[in-house]
């Protein structure tokens, strides 16, 4: 072996990079193992491998030096002076750590498997690592491996060694008569090195600050250890009475104070914990511990030594029992994996927490991530949070860290700053798990206002509370909080102090940055999909079902709603409308999430920091993704993510948004953003004079905001465009009285109607005689774009119109209606006002009549005002401030003008508005303000337990609702508004249609012609559930309707029970967030087209979700079904499905889906096509591919032993039945993979696979039988194809070879349901008649799933069966 | 269908000592030369799933093993003479070939031990009764097993023996 190369600390320090040297281990004598041993404790340290935890996710090993080198040196303790060379390591703030010298330079190290005699010797480090320390210059060794450089002498028979504490150049003349005492015990704990200000009585001049640490021994009170007699004698007593077995009981606790210059002995008698040692030269001294408190304990003197037995041997220390996790002190031994919080948070094997949040406790250098620690005193803390099991390790003062075994990784030290900021002091005083719950704010804090605020803010200073702080006082319940006593009493009454004791920290929320918020979404609803074990069967699923529109599923989505309860995660951000996708968002520095939030008021600020405690989150996505996404459980909510400062890129493609009630959110005084005061918000709604207006439409987003707005979420945009709403500006105005809108008061019925009656009580007569009046005479009137509406009445003046100044009271028109305004606010403080509606356009028309007309306008939003796009509904009534010379009333001269556009600046502000009348209030039972009322809506749909409640306000029932401002308007009058409104007739889009009446009614355009060059028909709205949304494939039986002209999309929406089928293209509409199956939606402007129930979406059909529920499961097939419409629902879910026996079948007459166990006999008739891609970059982005062969009928004679019966299947049941996912069998497949050069054979061994590749010269095949129905291996198999191209024999035997393999199948379960015989009749003369197969009397059965039997639960059941008859 | 008929096209699901002890009466059918019954109800093909305990092999002309299922042994046979038999004569070369190779590639599964799903014609050789095999399923899994004993026990309680046509 080639000789050593002797380096020198400086020339280590200087290279500054780090290294090691362990070429010298790989030599056999007396070699120590690098890696770590696993202890005899119970933890299994894992191997130190790269650990996703560090920052840098693939820590590489320690360079090793490519030749052999050795350090040559001495190990001292940490005050002791090195006696020549300069300390290298002059600012290690610890002042514990173990020096090494050598001739050139000093530096901090540490070293494995202490020997007590090594200090002040001369060594040879044959195996080290060489770790710089960049914020403190020079650099940390780790001392594996190392001999003595001159031989020490031989040994003694003395069999323990002594150390004196101080060495004799250093002691003083103390009176050694005192230091007489001697201790001998186990080590039980060490406390961490402090400085107590110190006067020495006797000698006043002198005054230092004196160094020392305490530590508790445990020692045995028999006659023998607490006798003077000699070390040794003792010592050999020990060993030879078996360590204490039987004669020596370790129970009293005994404090030692190593001070002054004893204090360097720290790291020695830290690595000593456990042992049993003996010091001597001890003097009896009380301490104070506390201001007031003081102990009688063991202080060390200059005359005080170190005495360890040569054969030393652990303490064990009696059993604890089970670890609660509340609080209980024992020693943990892990790999580090993560280092986080400049060392504060030690992140040990899985999700085990080791928190070093007192700033005296310190870990050693080589506490590095890769490094197996074992850990000493440490509390033990299950914090039992709602989002995450974990186990804390809580250090207090008894704490005490050994490395065990140093990390071969190139991981830095961590060097905690020894400063104390005011958060640190904060952290410090509370219990464990609301420490760890502080600093994964701090750390998500510093992630999500990144680059919006700074670091100080967020973290505060010395002397000012950060927004961490504020935030986190506010969260915590007092009872986190406990008072510190300071080291030596936490000590000595260690279980006193409460150090340790822990509560139930289940309601500290975490809070997440949104980024990491959408992962763990993500995760979650993987990990949900794979628990429920249906993964796999929606994977087969989504590939093939028959739709009545014959449409294929290409993937049906999968939804998941979580609850904020359950996840137990806030969500802290601002709201902000994205310029790319113009969706709602919450916002961080991290990522944004669409949000959901169907009682936004028209006042939220887009700078305030919303805090949502109560949410759900709905996820979305394609279950057949999951392969895809590359999720693990641990990725779900790790607290390593939230520490990490890695900002996760989102990959998946599932839809994740969050839904929340803004009534429900907090707006946390943050002193990032000056959050807005929300009386204010109240006071812009100030007195004076308002236009009314009615939302008629609202133009959907351009497509190139979001083109694939479910999966694919934002996609970047270059050019925000404007956002267009179609508005009706009524012939009313409101004008707000200046009282009480700056008094808030509490509102009573009373108040509410008195007023009403008085002051609307004059214009009654008139008001109703208008009605009537209208009623009687008054024609609609149909302008270009404007739509008048008459008023008869003569003799009407407005005063505004003419003048265009705030109308005074007292100058009212005999137009207006008084009325009470009733003004939400923020926290229920709501306001009462009195208000004017009077009539605005009031001409004096030819006829001498007046005209009140309501104009047409189209509002234009810039991206700046896109959330007032965001608040505006369909349907809603909404006012906004009249100023001088606002667009809302200059139609005076282009009144029956078209295309007029008012441009909506931000400043523009819309309030929603209800009305109702005071008759109505009168009626109702309800002891509230309509307003005030929560409780707002009863959807008169069935909603299931998953409903995740209304999202927007009803349209049609606005008293109920919650809105900004209220009317209260005298019952005769309500009707004014109303009628104003059906007035406008045909210039208003027809609400709601029942599909019920299209299909008997006859329509008045556009009958179904397929022939027309464009789809032709009337523009209508229609609300319904959203079945299922799905790709169109033109692979269908009923040829003739094809729809392809109409769109990719097909949309199946119930609406009173009725499917209706709306078509659509995917590239050129944008779905709103959170559409998709389960939500109840409303089609704004949909193309009727006449016939069968079907619409089309056209570029300015608007989508609006009034609710959403989950869909746990795809809907079932049920839903779609061959035969009519009334039996779909007569169906029962496959669970409660019975089982029956096909000889049953023969007495049955109805419909019911059953259960059958049986195998196939034979294969009367398969038809496979070739299945025509519709999709290209999208779906394939999206989606796994679907296989390219569909098969669109088949019928097999399936045998359950009591008779035979013909199942006819579709699509992915016939492709089970055929067992097409199945391998084929080896021999089959060498055969034809010969044939075709160049498969893999491992890959592509399915006889799909097979099958796809017969189809790229065919489109479709059918294979017929027309030998034995009972009997597989009579099968005479038939093959018929199209185009003629002729299909080598090779091809057909395979595809006859498929065929037959269907019949030497396993056990399948059937649910299938009788089929009438028209359909049956149907299907044989269609596919049958020609082969003159003989018509067997046996039963005809349509298969609606398919999937191979469970021998043991099935054997279960059956066992049941028979001991229950 | 009459009640004698009823079952005649099905794989009937019986313990081994009930296919054992069918009625075989001899018929004027040609193709069938004996037919079997059970109370009454002629019976042509069965299931039976068992342990193969015995095996023999005349390479190209058939397998013969027996099947215990725990209440008796079966013999089956499973024809290997595509090729050479008249029946097949008359049909396609690919055809046949994809039988006898469907027909070697169950008796390369029939082994010794292995549990097997056997359905096959219900025949006799020299007066006992014997399955005549069309096809087998090697069951990995032993619940297999105990899920037939329990069909053979529901099916004879539900089916076989309700409605038996008085002799």
């Amino acid at each position: 072996m080639e000789d050593p190369k002797v380096l020198t600390i400086l020339e280590l320090v200087q290279r500054g990079s780090p290294l090691t040297a362990t070429s010298s281990l790989h030599s056999p004598p007396r070699s120590r193992p690098i890696s770590p041993k696993p202890s005899a404790s119970n933890q299994r340290p894992k191997p130190p491998g790269p650990t996703p935890s560090n920052p840098n996710p693939n820590p590489t090993v320690l360079t090793p030096l490519n030749h052999p080198a050795i350090l040559i040196g001495t190990l001292n303790l940490p005050t002791a002076d090195s006696t020549s060379a300069p300390n290298l390591n002059p600012r290690c703030p610890y002042r514990t750590c173990f020096q090494f010298s050598d001739t050139s330079a000093t530096i901090c190290c540490d070293i494995l498997d202490l020997d007590v005699r090594i200090i002040g010797k001369k060594i040879r480090v044959l195996a080290w690592n060489f770790v710089p320390l960049k914020k403190h210059g020079g650099g940390f060794l780790e001392i594996i491996k190392w001999r003595f450089s001159e031989s020490i002498g031989r040994l003694g028979r003395c069999s323990v060694d002594s150390f004196p504490l101080v060495s004799s150049s250093e002691s003083s003349f103390e009176d050694s008569s005192k230091a007489r005492y001697r201790i001998h015990g186990a080590l039980e704990s060490v406390s961490p090195v402090i400085v107590v200000p110190c006067n020495k009585g006797l000698n006043s001049s002198y005054s230092a600050n004196l160094r020392g640490f305490l530590v508790q021994f445990i020692v045995c009170e028999c006659e023998m250890c607490s006798s003077k007699t000699s070390l040794m004698v003792l010592n050999d007593s020990i060993i030879e009475h078996g360590q204490g077995s039987g004669c020596h009981c370790y129970n009293k606790p005994e404090f030692v104070y190593f001070c002054g210059s004893t204090s360097s002995w720290h790291p020695v008698i830290t690595k000593l914990i456990g042992n049993v040692i003996t010091v001597s030269g001890l003097k009896k001294k009380l301490v104070y511990i506390g201001k007031e408190e003081s102990r009688l304990m063991y202080v060390t003197t200059d005359k005080s030594a170190l005495h360890l037995p040569r054969l030393s041997k652990k303490w064990v220390p009696h059993e604890k029992g089970i670890v609660k996790g509340k609080g209980e002190c024992g020693s943990y031994k892990g790999v580090v994996r993560g280092v986080y919080m400049q060392g504060m948070v030690v992140e040990l094997d899985d999700e085990v927490w080791l928190l070093l949040t007192d700033h005296q406790v310190t870990a050693p250098h080589s506490l590095r991530v890769g490094a197996l620690i074992s850990v000493r005193n440490v509390h033990f803390v299950n914090p039992k949070f709602s989002w995450k099991k974990m186990v804390i390790l809580g250090a207090c003062f008894k704490t005490s860290i050994i490395v065990e075994s140093f990390s071969p990784l190139e991981t830095g030290c961590h060097v905690v700053s020894q400063s104390q900021s005011m958060l640190g002091k904060f952290v410090e005083s509370l219990v464990y798990s609301a420490r760890l719950w502080v600093l994964l704010v701090v750390s998500c804090f510093r992630k999500k206002f990144a680059g919006i605020t700074s670091e100080k803010e967020i973290l505060g200073s010395k002397h000012k509370e950060g927004l961490v702080q504020v935030y986190a006082t506010f969260h915590l319940p007092m009872l986190v909080f406990r008072s510190r006593h300071g080291v030596f009493m936490e000590l000595c009454k260690h279980d006193q102090c409460g150090c340790g004791s822990e509560l139930n920290s289940d309601s500290l929320k975490l809070v997440m940055p949104i980024s990491s918020f959408i992962r763990y979404c993500e995760a979650t609803w993987t990990r949900m999909l794979r628990l429920e074990k249906d993964c796999k069967k929606m994977f087969e699923k989504n590939q093939f079902s028959l739709l009545p529109c014959e449409g294929r599923f290409y993937g049906r989505s999968v939804r998941k709603i979580l609850t904020s309860q359950d996840i137990g995660i806030i969500l802290l951000g601002s709201l902000k409308i994205s310029p790319t996708s113009g969706r709602l968002q919450l916002v961080d520095a991290t990522g944004s999430i669409d949000v959901l939030i169907p009682d936004l008021p028209s006042t939220w600020n887009a700078n305030s920091i919303f805090e949502v405690i109560n949410y759900s989150v709905v996820v979305e996505g394609v279950p057949n993704m999951i392969d895809h996404l590359g999720l693990s459980d641990s990725e779900s909510v790790s607290c390593r993510s939230i520490f990490q400062c890695i900002s996760l890129a989102r990959e998946t493609n599932l839809a994740v948004f969050v839904y929340f009630h803004f009534r429900n959110v907090a707006c946390r005084n943050i002193p990032l953003n000056q959050c807005i005061d929300w009386k204010n918000d109240i006071k812009k709604l100030e007195d004076g004079t308002f236009h009314l207006l009615y939302i008629t439409h609202k133009f959907p987003v351009p497509q190139k905001f979001s083109v694939i707005s479910q999966f694919q979420g934002d996609l970047a945009v270059s050019n925000t465009s404007s956002l267009f709403v179609e508005v009706l500006i009524l012939p009313w105005n409101l004008f707000l009285a200046p009282d009480g809108l700056m008094n808030p008061t509490t509102v009573s019925r009373e108040q509410l109607e008195k007023p009403m009656e008085h002051s609307a009580g004059e214009n009654y007569q008139e008001c109703v005689s208008l009605r009537r009046c209208n009623f009687n005479h008054s024609p609609i009137r149909e302008l270009r774009s404007g739509i008048m509406y008459d008023f008869h009445k003569s003799g009407c003046e407005n005063p505004y119109t003419q003048s265009r100044k705030k109308p005074k009271l007292c100058n009212l028109s005999s137009y207006e209606i008084s009325c009470l305004v009733t003004v939400r606010g923020v926290d229920g403080n709501d306001l009462v006002t009195s208000g004017i509606l009077y009539c605005t356009r009031a001409n004096l028309g030819s006829s001498g009549g007046c005209r009140s007309g309501a104009y047409k306008v189209l509002m234009e939003f810039k991206s700046e005002s896109f959330f007032n796009y965001q608040l505006l509904q369909i349907g809603g009534y909404y006012i906004t401030k009249h100023h001088g010379d606002d667009h809302f009333c200059n139609f005076e001269d282009s009144v029956y003008a078209s295309g007029v556009k008012v441009l909506i600046t931000s400043g523009t502000h819309f309030w929603s508005l209800s009305y109702a009348s005071n008759e109505d209030l009168r009626n109702s039972n309800s002891s509230h303000h309509p307003i005030l009322d929560d409780s707002s809506f009863r959807n008169n749909e069935v909603l299931s337990e998953d409903q995740i409640e209304l999202l927007q306000v009803s349209t049609e029932n606005s008293a109920r609702t919650c809105l900004d401002v209220h009317l209260c308007l005298p019952a005769p009058v309500i009707g004014l508004l109303e009628v104003n409104l059906e007035g406008l007739g045909e210039g208003l889009v027809k609400p709601v249609v029942i599909p019920k009446d299209i299909s008997n009614a006859s329509l008045p355009m556009g009958s179904p012609d397929c022939n027309r060059l464009f789809p032709e028909g009337n523009l209508s709205s229609l609300r319904g559930q959203v079945v299922a949304v799905h790709g169109i494939d033109d692979s269908s039986i009923d040829a003739h309707l094809s729809h392809k002209s109409l769109g990719d999309v097909c949309i199946l929406v119930l609406v009173d029970d009725r499917s209706v089928t709306i078509f659509g293209s995917l590239n050129k509409h944008a779905f709103p967030t959170g559409f998709g199956p389960g939500t109840y939606a409303t089609f704004h402007r949909i193309l009727e087209l006449g016939r069968k129930n079907i619409f089309m979406l056209t570029p300015v059909t608007f989508i609006a979700i009034n609710s959403i529920h989950v869909v746990s499961e795809p809907y079932r097939d049920t839903y779609f079904k061959f035969w009519p419409a009334s039996d779909a629902y007569n169906n029962a879910s496959p669970d409660s499905v019975s089982s029956g026996l096909f000889s049953d079948l023969f007495q049955r007459l109805d419909c019911k889906p059953m259960r059958f166990h049986c195998r196939v006999v034979a294969v009367r008739i398969l038809v496979l096509e070739k299945k025509k891609v519709i999709y290209d970059d999208l779906q394939s982005k999206v989606l796994a591919r679907p296989p390219l062969i569909d098969i669109p009928l088949a019928c097999f004679v399936l045998d359950d032993g009591s008779s035979s019966c013909c199942c006819w299947a579709d699509a992915e049941r016939a492709a089970t039945l055929l067992r097409l996912h199945e391998k084929l069998p080896r021999r089959e497949r060498s055969g034809w993979t010969l044939k075709w050069a160049g498969i893999d054979d491992n890959a592509c061994s399915t006889s799909t696979y097979y099958l796809e590749r017969i189809f790229k010269d065919h489109d479709r095949i059918t294979v017929k039988n027309y030998g034995s129905m009972f009997d597989s291996s009579y099968q005479e198999l038939a093959v018929s194809y199209t185009p003629d191209n002729a299909l080598s024999i090779s091809d057909e035997s395979l595809l006859k070879f498929i065929t037959l393999n269907a019949s030497f199948g396993p056990f399948w379960t059937v649910v299938a349901s009788m089929m009438d015989s028209s359909t049956c009749w149907q299907l044989e003369k269609e596919h049958l008649t020609e082969m003159e197969m003989p018509v067997h009397a046996i039963p005809n059965i349509w298969a609606s799933e398919v999937c191979y039997t469970n021998p043991l639960t099935d054997g279960r059941d059956m066992i049941q069966e028979l001991l229950n008859r | 269908m009459d009640q004698r008929h009823r079952l005649y096209n099905t794989h009937v699901k019986l313990l081994a000592f009930d296919i054992l002890s069918l009625t075989q009466t001899p018929s004027h059918s040609s193709s069938e030369p004996i037919s079997f019954s059970r109370k009454g109800t002629l019976l042509s093909r069965a299931e039976t799933v068992g342990t193969i305990t015995s095996r023999e092999l005349k390479p190209g002309k058939f397998l013969k093993f027996a099947i215990d299922d725990g209440t008796g042994c079966v013999s089956c046979v499973l024809w290997l003479n595509h090729f050479s038999s008249p029946y097949f004569a008359r049909r396609s070369p690919p055809d046949v070939r994809l039988i006898a190779e469907a027909a070697n590639r169950f008796a390369a599964e029939i082994r010794l031990g292995a549990a097997a799903r056997v359905r096959g014609r219900i025949t006799s050789y020299r007066g006992a009764v014997q399955i005549t095999v069309s096809d087998v399923v090697v069951e990995r899994d032993p619940n297999a097993e105990t899920l037939h004993w329990l069909h053979c026990i529901s099916l004879a309680r539900k089916c076989y023996d309700v409605g038996t046509p008085n002799k």
